[in-house]
C-alpha cells in the first residue's frame, strides 16, 4: 500500500478511528494488526521473513542484556548483526557481487556463472535493517533495556508509518510512545492531517509533475546533451527527490501524528544549506544521524549520541591527526552511497559528498569561522550547484553513464543547443525558486508574525491551495523513489 | 468574526477546506472538454462511420474498439472482398474547424471517391500530437489484428518534438517489439511494489468514489484544465503565441526519426506499399519552425522515403489560406483546417491511393 492512494486514505481513516475507540491496551495489538496488514498488501510471502528477523534480534537482545560476560555479549551481538546484514546482503547486494565476481574473472579470462534466479528485494529491508541493528546495538550498549514483549518489539519495528523508508527511530524514541495512554485531541488530528496534506502536495503536486521530464531526460544518450542539460537534469532531480522524500516523510509523521505519536523532523528546507555539512544536517536529518552514531563516530573512535537528531554533525576539531578522520569520513560515506542503491555510481555519489565534506573542513580551518551573511551567501552558491551535481551520479544506471554525463558540462559549444522541451527549463527553475523563496519566507516568518490576521490569512489562504492541488493531482501513479532502498 | 475561534488551528483548517472545496467546485462548473484544450475552441474532434461501421478513431479506446468490431466483421465476411488502409496522423486528421453539416474527416472523402471493387476501409487512426513511436505502435498493433494492404503516413515537424507513449498506449504493444516505457527505476532489483490485491482494491475504490462523488469524477477535467490555464499563464508571461518559433529537440528528433525508420522498414519488409506525406502548413502566417531545421527534416525524409521505396507526396501548400482555422476571438490555428481542407487531402491522396489499389488487383 502506498501512502498516495485512495485505499491508504481509507486505511488509515478506518485505523485512526478505530486506535481511539479501543481502550488503551488494545490499541499497542491494533498498531501491530495494522502494520501487518499494510505490509502484506503488498507481498504477504514477505510478512514471515520479517517477523523471523525481528523474533532473533528481540531474542538476542534479550541475551546480550542478561549477559556480563563481554565475549559472550560480543558474540551474540555478532550473531544479530550477522543475521541482519546477511538478509541484507542477499536480497540487496547478491547481484551486485556476482556481476563484480563475474567482471573480475573475464578479467583473468575466467567466466565463473551462477544463477541465483530472480530476487524480489523486500520493501523497506534497508530501513528496518538499521532499526533492528539500532535497537541491538542500543542493548549491547547498554543505552536501553530491551523490552520484554515480542509483540510490543514487533510493533516497533513494523510500525507502518515508518517501517518502509523511515523516519528512522531509536527504539528509546518510539517503544516508550507505543506503550504510552495517549488523549484524543483535535488539535493533534488537525496537526496530523495538516502533515500528510503538505507531504501529498510534495508528492503529487510537485514531484510528480516533474517525474516524466525527468525520466525522460535521464534516458537520452549523454553523448546528445548539451552543458545546460546536465545543469538541468541535476538540479530537476535534486528538486524531484527532495520533494518526493520530504513528501513522504510528512505523510509517515502525519499519520503518526494521528495516533498521537511524535516523529522527529526529517527535513529542514536541505536546499537553503550554505555548506555541506549543514545539508546533511537537514537532509534526511534520521538517517544522517543513525550513521553518526552507528558507523562514523564508532568508525572514528568517538563517542556516540542517542537521538534521531542533529545529522551528521560532527566538530571537526580533532586530536586525532588526519588519517583517521579522513579514513572514517571516506569509508562511512563509500557505505552510505551502497546502502542507497547496489551500484557503483551509488558508491561514487558517496565520495563526492566525501569529497565536498572534507574540502569544506580544510576549507573552514585555514578560512577562518566569521558567519558572516556575504559568507553565507557564497557558501550557498558555492554549495548548491556541487549538491546539485551530485544526483547525476544517484540517478544514471550506472558509474559510466554518470562520468559521461557529468563531462557534457565542460562542453562549452554544447550549451547552445537544447536537449528537452523549454517547460522541462522553466518548471526546473520556477520549481527551484519557488522552494527558495517558501523556505526563507518559513525561516523569517517570525517578522511577519506582528499582524495575527495576515498570518492566519495567509495560513488559510495557503492550506487552501494545498487541499486544491492535492484534490486535483491525487493519483498513486509513482511509488516514492525510497521504496527501492 | 469571534477572535477566539479563530484561534484554533482546527477551526483555520475548517475553513481552509470549505474554501478548498468551494473554489473547487467553481473550478469544475467552468472545465472545458479536453479535446478543446487539444484543438482549440473552434476545433472539434470527429469520428467517421460508413452505414454504421466506424472506420476513424481519435483516441486510444476508440482505436480499440474500432479495431475490435472490424476483427468481428472479418469474422463473418469473407476476408478478399475488405480493402483496409491505415491512415496514421495527428489532430489535423480527426479535426475540423468551424464544424458545419455534411463536414466530414479526409478518410471519409477517400473513402467515398476511391474507386474500388471492394469495401475499401481507409481505418483513419490519429492521436493529438502523436508523435512516430506512437505511430509505430499503433501501426504494429493495429498491423497485427488487421489485414493491412496499405500505408498512409502523415509527416508532421511539429510532431518531432514530441516523445513518449501516451496512457492506453503501451497496452497495445506486443510483446519484444518496444522498450519498456518510462517509469522511474534506480535500480535493477528495485522492489516490486505493485500488488494485485492492492491494484484491484484501489481500481474498486476509485470507482466508488466516481459514482458517489460529483467532484472527485470532474477531477480529471479540472486537472485538464489546471494545466491548460498554467499554458497560458506562460504563454503570457512569454509573449508566446502559435506563431512563436518552435526549436528543434535534437535528442527527441533523433528517437522519432529512428522510429520513423523502423516503421518504414517493417512495412517494406511486409511487402505493404507506403503513400507518406508532408502535413499541409499555412502559407499567411510566419512558418513556426526553424527553416534550416525544417528543410533538414524534409531532406531526411526524402531519403527515408527513397531507401524504403515509399511514395513521398508534399501537401505544404495544398490548403489555400481561406480554409484555415482559427480561434472564436480570431486566433490562429496552425494546424487545423476547415471541412474542406479535409476534403483537398483526400482528393490529392486518391489517386495515388488508386495506383497501389490497381496494382494489388492486377498481381
Amino acid at each position: 500500500m502506498i501512502f498516495n492512494s485512495i485505499s491508504y486514505i481509507f486505511f488509515l481513516f478506518i485505523a485512526v478511528t478505530l486506535y481511539w475507540i479501543l481502550p488503551a491496551p488494545s490499541r499497542r495489538w491494533l498498531i501491530l494488526g495494522a502494520s501487518l496488514l499494510f505490509y502484506g498488501m503488498w507481498r504477504i510471502e514477505f510478512v514471515p521473513l520479517i517477523v523471523f528477523s525481528a523474533l532473533v534480534d528481540y531474542y538476542l537482545s534479550l541475551r546480550i542484556h542478561a549477559s556480563s560476560n563481554p565475549a559472550r555479549r560480543r558474540w551474540l551481538l555478532g550473531v544479530s548483526l550477522t543475521t541482519n546484514l546477511g538478509l541484507l546482503a542477499y536480497f540487496k547486494y547478491t547481484y551486485f557481487i556476482l556481476e563484480n565476481i563475474s567482471y573480475l574473472g573475464r578479467l583473468f579470462d575466467y567466466d565463473p556463472r551462477a544463477d541465483v534466479g530472480a530476487i524480489i528485494l523486500p520493501l523497506g529491508i534497508s530501513f528496518y535493517t538499521f532499526l533492528s541493528i539500532s535497537y541491538t546495538l542500543d542493548v549491547y550498549r547498554r543505552v536501553f533495556e530491551p523490552v520484554k514483549n515480542f509483540p510490543l518489539y514487533l510493533a516497533y519495528v513494523m510500525f507502518w508509518p515508518h517501517m518502509i523508508a523511515g523516519p528512522i527511530l531509536r527504539a528509546q524514541e518510539l517503544i516508550p510512545q507505543l506503550l504510552a495512554t495517549h488523549r484524543l485531541s483535535l488539535n493533534k488530528i488537525v496537526s496530523g492531517l495538516k502533515l500528510i496534506l503538505w507531504g501529498l502536495f510534495l508528492k503529487v503536486g510537485l514531484a510528480d509533475q516533474l517525474a516524466p521530464w525527468v525520466d525522460e531526460a535521464f534516458a537520452v544518450e549523454p553523448s546528445v546533451l548539451g552543458g545546460l542539460d546536465v545543469w538541468t537534469m541535476s538540479y530537476a532531480f535534486g528538486l524531484q527527490i527532495y520533494f518526493d522524500f520530504a513528501g513522504y516523510s510528512f505523510i509517515a509523521i502525519g499519520s503518526a501524528r494521528l495516533l498521537g505519536i511524535v516523529f522527529p523532523d526529517n527535513f529542514d528546507w536541505p536546499y537553503l544549506a550554505t555548506s555541506p555539512r549543514e545539508f546533511w544536517k537537514r537532509w534526511h536529518i534520521t538517517l544522517s544521524s543513525w550513521i553518526r552514531d552507528y558507523l562514523y563516530l564508532p568508525l572514528r573512535g568517538k563517542h556516540f549520541s542517542d537521538r534521531s537528531a542533529g545529522g551528521i554533525d560532527v566538530r571537526a576539531d580533532d586530536d586525532q591527526g588526519l588519517a583517521r578522520p579522513i579514513a572514517a569520513l571516506f569509508l562511512t560515506w563509500f557505505l552510505m552511497g551502497l546502502w542507497h542503491g547496489a551500484s557503483w555510481n551509488f558508491a561514487l555519489w558517496g565520495l563526492w559528498h566525501a569529497v565536498l565534506i572534507l574540502g569544506y573542513r580544510l576549507w573552514k580551518k585555514n578560512v577562518g569561522h566569521a558567519p558572516l551573511w556575504w559568507t553565507a551567501l557564497l557558501g550557498w552558491f558555492v554549495t548548491q550547484p556541487l549538491l546539485m551535481l551530485s544526483w547525476i551520479l544517484f540517478r544514471t544506471t550506472s558509474a559510466t553513464r554518470s562520468v559521461e554525463t557529468l563531462a557534457r558540462i565542460f562542453d562549452v559549444s554544447s550549451y547552445q543547443q537544447l536537449g528537452f522541451r523549454e517547460n522541462f527549463y522553466l518548471l526546473t527553475f520556477v520549481f527551484f525558486v519557488g522552494m527558495v523563496a517558501l523556505g526563507l519566507a518559513t525561516r523569517h516568518r517570525h517578522r511577519f508574525a506582528s499582524n495575527v490576521w495576515l498570518t492566519y490569512a495567509a495560513e488559510i489562504g495557503a492550506t487552501a491551495v494545498v487541499i486544491f492541488v492535492v484534490l486535483i493531482f491525487f493519483r498513486p501513479l509513482n511509488q516514492f523513489i525510497y521504496f527501492q532502498f | 468574526m469571534d477572535a477566539r475561534i479563530i484561534n484554533h488551528e482546527w477551526f483555520r483548517f475548517f475553513l481552509a477546506l470549505l474554501l478548498a472545496l468551494v473554489a473547487a467546485r467553481f473550478y469544475g462548473q467552468n472545465t472545458d472538454s479536453p479535446d478543446q484544450y487539444a484543438l482549440g475552441k473552434n476545433t472539434s474532434s470527429h469520428s467517421d462511420n460508413w452505414g454504421n461501421i466506424r472506420f476513424t478513431a481519435p483516441n486510444v479506446e476508440t482505436i480499440t474498439a474500432l479495431v475490435s468490431e472490424h476483427r468481428e466483421r472479418l469474422r463473418v465476411h469473407r476476408r478478399d472482398n475488405e480493402e483496409y488502409f491505415l491512415w496514421l496522423g495527428n489532430s489535423q486528421l480527426h479535426g475540423i474547424n468551424n464544424y458545419r453539416d455534411g463536414d466530414h474527416t479526409a478518410p471519409y472523402w477517400l473513402k467515398a471517391t476511391a474507386k474500388t471493387r471492394y469495401a475499401f476501409w481507409p481505418l483513419g487512426i490519429s492521436l493529438p500530437n502523436a508523435n512516430f513511436q506512437e505511430h509505430y505502435i499503433l501501426s504494429s498493433y493495429i498491423a497485427s489484428q488487421l489485414p493491412i494492404q496499405g500505408l498512409i503516413l502523415e509527416l508532421v515537424f511539429d510532431d518531432l518534438r514530441e516523445d513518449g507513449l501516451r496512457a492506453g498506449v503501451p497496452e497495445l504493444v506486443p510483446p519484444a517489439t518496444t522498450s519498456k516505457p518510462l517509469s522511474v527505476s534506480l535500480t535493477r532489483d528495485s522492489p516490486a511494489t505493485e500488488s494485485p490485491a492492492n491494484e484491484k482494491l484501489e481500481t474498486r475504490l476509485e470507482k466508488m468514489l466516481d459514482k458517489t462523488s460529483t467532484l472527485w469524477s470532474m477531477r480529471p477535467a479540472m486537472r485538464a484544465q489546471f494545466l491548460e490555464d498554467l499554458y497560458e499563464l506562460r504563454n503570457f508571461v512569454f509573449g508566446i503565441n502559435p506563431t512563436t518559433v518552435r526549436k528543434m529537440i535534437r535528442p527527441r528528433y533523433e528517437k522519432n526519426m529512428q522510429t520513423l525508420e523502423k516503421l518504414l522498414a517493417d512495412y517494406q519488409r511486409r511487402n505493404i506499399p507506403m503513400v507518406l506525406y508532408i502535413a499541409p502548413i499555412r502559407g499567411d502566417v510566419q512558418l513556426p519552425y526553424d527553416r534550416g531545421e525544417y528543410e533538414e527534416w524534409k531532406q531526411a525524409v526524402q531519403q527515408l522515403t527513397q531507401k524504403y521505396s515509399a511514395t513521398l507526396l508534399n501537401f505544404e501548400a495544398l490548403i489555400p489560406n481561406q480554409y484555415w482555422g482559427a480561434g472564436s476571438k480570431g486566433e490562429i490555428d496552425f494546424m487545423h483546417f476547415r471541412g474542406e481542407g479535409h476534403r483537398i487531402i483526400a482528393d490529392a491522396l486518391a489517386p495515388y491511393i488508386g495506383r497501389v489499389i490497381v496494382a494489388r488487383a492486377s498481381r
